[in-house]
């Protein structure tokens, strides 16, 4: 959908705006609370339909709230940016902006698995490639199948990361690694560790048993990639958070974890012996877009900061965040890195990485039958 | 102290810590089949002297014995004593009857002839109805019975008692008295009573010990402890008491030349144990104020004052009447009638010279 | 009593002052209405919510529900083998916590409220429930340094010739994480009950010819079996809810209910599925505290 000029629609969302603003109740004021006094200095909404007020609200996961990440962005713009950052899944993210008022969020940064439902569900505005820099992106992220919908661009990748084999090199070779039949080897008994979260796993487990695209499985499929899980349920020991597992790597206890960049940049810089890698069966990725919801009050401030967002500069902050290091779309990202961090990031030669890292990789999309994958799931652990 | 004995203290002290000393090497006899009262303010060591003779406390010097028994160290359920608390200590999740029977079910007696005997106590205190019912629902002196026979069960030699009225209203107070001490004699087992009120003490007790910071004071018949008071301590706690301080001019047989700063010269008596007066000591008299006679009846006596009248009150039985002698310097006396003489006009007062008692300022030497 | 009971005296002595009585009878019910709005609030409106979330199923991304009412939910809890799993775990968890903090908190309490003199009670009661003072997550956080592999607990087995043992990450550390919280809850709740325990009884039971350990059987157990029957069952409550022990040191491998539950969540965001395992939590609960919580007041009727 596109976002039509409407002086009414829009007027009568500012009204309604105000008035939450001036009720002061619920969570949307308590958000809103934060952007009164630039709100105070335009006090004529009526005739400020052309002109937006200076702010943009958004709603993302961690990384984006670290010191210095968007100082330029709102110094270049003079628009204030108010950022919640969101320590939840996606699901609850989604479910934040559907029980928030319309206009409460202007951009958020769901998975892109995400994206497709939400355009289909009318809730997301659509984007423009030409409005943003694409073209500076690797492939196949400038045409990621998950940021379009019915061939419209709905969401601007913004950083990713794979789900391989993140592995422990004094334990493990190489040799070993290259493909995923090493969780079965008897000597993992007990020291391979999962991320407690269904998608990338049940993903990689589909790439294993060769079904792609990973995720549009039939049901017989779907059985075979349970019947692969119960038999690789006595190799598990650890379904957990992100620490957890990042812990239970460090401490030596597990030597392998079906993991990426995302963990073991982090376990390597501290001195722990790990190494990732995409086996020969392949991998799914991990991403985030940003989005513009369709309701928003402010399209043209959220345009100007999915540019910042998808620019060299955020792209190279947002690679080496505090919260966690991440690969970033934007090719000339690369360019503001140290050397050791293209590195680490596998960034350094990034035709090679174009040809023979990414092609090897599926996106994490958002099973049409996702409830029994789930299932499936909450088996595998209770079993 | 003979075989006549059931119990007693030798050089007994309790100390806790280094520096607080709770009883100070008390010595104490206690015959058999008597009613014996500890009696003495909070803190003078007598509940202390209790639980040190049930064993409930330990002993930091001294033995104690019980029939000629060293039982210093032995634990309670090897004394032939009980105890019966102020609180009356009943077990508050048993039923009456298990609280009377518990003694028995320590000494492993079967279940029905322990309830047996409780029902047995329960019938001597009159109160076979309550048996099943729980302590909290019994009024406080059906606890004390209950306590008491629940103390008697053992048949102990002697009952520890410690201030058992004390959580009592005046008139139940006054009607448990008469039965306690109707059980005492019925039952004909010793008593070791404590308690801080005076008229209690002189009513039930056969003896009295007046203790004192850890000390005994003086030990004696009610009568004697009223009449002739040794210490000032014994003779101000025990009655009312016009207390005069001077000097032992000089001393003739039990007779002693009291010399008053106000009153001058006059006779007084040394009673038991205060024989030891020396002419110059320091000495100080009690005078029991209904001791006092006034106006005509004073004149027979052997020793006479005058005051002034400053205050006559009628309480009933007598009259209370107090005199100044000099200023600030007063004189309370009970008498059968009221006085002549008018508030403001002068009076004469006179006593005899045993109604003068010598007292000395410190205890001890009761050996 | 009766005469601190100036209704009871009025009732018998003055039946004409019916009126003004039934005035100050009634109330103390206006009292109540604090209490009962904040139960209905905080309790039982979420309850309620939860119990008709339970009958629904989703519809869409999760948030919509399916019209009518449905016992899918129940029948698909009570059909899957894995929940029972899950189930019995939470339970025999929650058992053997409960066993083992009563065991250690009772003697805990015992030694500070009888053998620790009474000057450093208040100090020896203040280090024992000191950890309550970080949250359960940190502590939880902490346990899991402690009891990893490289830890000093197994460094600890290891020297003592017990050999290598994996403790972190199987549910012995979920029952040792949830004791050590048990531990402090029971000692709580037994310091409390002992302290009040009058010591004349202890005296009085003596002096009635009772052994040590026939003072403790004979007394001092009984008097304390309320706040160790309370306590146990708030460890159970505890226990058999927490999500945050089982998660952090139980690996989330062989999960428990709670687990589940926030599966429900975090993975189906399924509402209703997770409503449907926190009303069989709520039942089992219930089944399990009510008699424990009716026992604790046996014996100490004041009627």
């Amino acid at each position: 959908m596109t976002q039509k000029f409407d002086a009414g629609k829009l007027s009568r969302e500012i009204s309604r705006r105000e008035f939450l603003k001036w009720a002061g109740t619920g969570a949307a004021a308590g958000i809103l609370a934060g952007c009164a006094p630039q709100a105070a200095a335009t006090p004529a909404p009526a005739t400020a339909v052309a002109e937006e007020e200076k702010i943009v609200n958004v709603l993302a996961f961690s990384g984006y709230e670290e010191p210095g990440m968007l100082d330029s962005f709102e110094k270049a713009t003079g628009i204030k940016v108010n950022l919640k950052i969101h320590d939840g899944t996606d699901d609850e993210m989604i479910a934040l902006i559907q029980t928030s008022p319309a206009g409460t969020w202007d951009v958020m940064t769901p998975t892109s698995a995400y994206v497709p439902n939400l355009a289909k569900e009318k809730q997301v505005m659509e984007l423009n490639p030409a409005d943003l820099p694409v073209g500076d992106y690797l492939k196949p992220f400038d045409k990621w199948p998950t940021c379009f919908y019915e061939g419209k661009m709905y969401g601007l990748l913004n950083r990713f990361g794979y789900y391989g084999l993140t592995y422990n090199s004094e334990q493990l070779t190489a040799a070993d690694v290259q493909s995923l039949d090493i969780l079965m080897d008897p000597k993992l008994k007990g020291k391979v560790a999962l991320f407690d979260w269904f998608l990338p796993n049940m993903g990689v487990v589909s790439k294993w048993l060769g079904f792609n695209p990973p995720y549009r499985l039939s049901a017989d499929q779907l059985g075979q990639v349970k019947e692969k899980l119960v038999q690789l349920r006595p190799q598990v020991g650890l379904i957990g958070s992100t620490a957890q597992t990042t812990q239970a790597l460090a401490s030596g206890e597990f030597w392998v974890a079906i993991a990426g960049e995302f963990v073991q940049a982090g376990l390597f810089m501290d001195g722990h012996p790990y190494l990732a890698t995409v086996p020969k069966e392949g991998g799914v990725t991990w991403d985030q877009a940003v989005i513009v919801l369709a309701n928003t009050l402010r399209p043209q401030n959220s345009l100007k900061f999915l540019n910042y967002v998808g620019g060299p500069e955020f792209q190279s902050k947002l690679a080496v965040a505090r919260a966690y290091y991440s690969m970033v779309p934007n090719r000339k990202a690369a360019e503001l890195l140290t050397e050791d961090q293209r590195k680490l990031l596998n960034m350094a030669d990034l035709d090679n990485l174009e040809k023979n890292f990414l092609a090897n990789l599926s996106p994490r999309e958002r099973p049409e039958n996702i409830d029994e994958w789930a299932k499936i799931w909450d088996e595998f652990k209770a079993m | 102290m003979g075989s006549n004995s059931i119990v007693e203290l030798q050089d007994v002290t309790k100390r806790y810590g280094e520096s607080v000393v709770a009883v100070d090497a008390i010595n104490l006899s206690v015959r058999r089949g008597e009613f014996l009262t500890l009696l003495g303010p909070s803190g003078c060591g007598k509940t202390t002297t209790l639980r040190m003779i049930a064993g409930l406390e330990t002993v930091s010097s001294g033995k104690i014995l019980i029939n000629q028994e060293d039982v210093t160290y032995l634990p309670p359920y090897s004394r032939n004593t009980s105890m019966m608390f102020q609180d009356y200590a009943l077990f508050p999740h048993m039923s009456i009857e298990d609280n009377i029977a518990f003694g028995l079910k320590m000494r492993r007696v079967p279940r029905d002839e322990r309830l047996k005997k409780a029902r047995e106590m329960l019938e001597f205190i009159q109160l076979p109805h309550i048996a099943g019912r729980k302590p909290n629902q019994l009024s406080g002196g059906q606890r004390q019975r209950v306590a008491l026979v629940r103390s008697l069960i053992l048949q102990p030699e002697v009952l520890l008692l410690d201030e058992p009225l004390g959580a009592l209203d005046a008139e139940l107070r006054r009607q448990m008295q008469v039965e306690l001490k109707r059980n005492q004699q019925q039952l004909g087992i010793t008593f070791i009573y404590v308690t801080h009120d005076q008229e209690e003490a002189l009513s039930l007790s056969d003896r009295i010990v007046v203790m004192n910071g850890g000390r005994v004071e003086q030990m004696d018949t009610p009568k004697m402890i009223y009449e002739q008071p040794r210490t000032t301590f014994v003779a101000s706690f025990i009655g009312r008491c016009n207390l005069r301080k001077g000097i032992a001019e000089a001393k003739e047989g039990r007779l002693v030349v009291f010399l008053d700063a106000v009153l001058g010269k006059f006779p007084a008596a040394c009673f038991n144990g205060v024989e030891a007066i020396q002419p110059g000591q320091r000495i100080a008299i009690a005078l029991r104020p209904e001791k006092i006679r006034i106006g005509r009846e004073a004149e027979n006596c052997q020793t006479k004052a005058v005051g002034i009248l400053k205050y006559t009150g009628f309480l009933g039985s007598i009259v209370r009447i107090v005199v100044e002698l000099a200023p600030g310097d007063e004189v309370v006396v009970e008498s059968q009638a009221l006085p002549e003489a008018q508030v403001g006009e002068k009076i004469s007062l006179g006593w005899n010279c045993d109604d003068a008692i010598v007292l000395t300022e410190n205890s001890g030497g009761d050996k | 009593m009766a005469s601190i009971l100036p209704l009871s005296a009025g009732k018998s002595n003055k039946p004409q002052a019916g009126g003004r009585e039934r005035r100050i009878m009634g109330n103390p019910w206006y009292g109540l209405i604090p209490a009962v709005s904040y139960l209905l609030f905080f309790y039982l409106i979420p309850v309620v919510y939860l119990l008709s979330r339970s009958f629904k199923i989703t519809q869409g991304s999760g948030i919509q529900f399916a019209p009518g009412l449905t016992l899918a939910n129940y029948i698909e809890f009570f059909t899957a083998r894995t929940n029972y799993l899950a189930y019995a775990r939470s339970m025999v968890i929650s058992i053997l916590v409960v066993l083992f903090a009563s065991l250690i908190a009772y003697a805990v309490a015992y030694t500070i409220v009888f053998i620790v003199p009474k000057r450093y009670q208040q100090m020896t009661l203040l280090l024992i429930i000191a950890p309550f003072w970080t949250s359960f997550v940190i502590r939880a956080f902490a346990w899991q340094l402690l009891l990893a592999e490289a830890g000093p607990v197994s460094a600890f087995l290891k020297q003592v010739g017990v050999g290598s043992l994996k403790i972190l990450n199987t549910h012995v550390a979920t029952v040792i994480g949830l004791t050590v919280f048990g531990v402090m809850m029971l000692t709580l709740n037994l310091y409390s009950v002992m302290e009040n325990i009058n010591p004349n009884l202890l005296a009085a039971a003596a002096d009635l010819g009772a052994r040590r350990w026939q003072t403790f059987k004979e007394v001092v157990f009984p008097l304390s079996r309320p706040g160790l029957l309370i306590g146990a069952a708030l460890t159970f409550i505890i226990s058999f809810g927490d999500y945050v022990v089982p998660s952090l040191l139980g690996g989330g491998v062989r999960i428990v209910l709670s687990q589940a539950m926030v599966g429900a969540m975090t993975t189906s965001f399924n509402i209703p599925r997770a409503s449907t395992y926190a009303m069989i939590m709520l039942v089992t609960i219930l089944v399990v505290t009510m008699p424990i919580l009716r026992l604790s007041r046996v014996g100490l009727n004041t009627e």
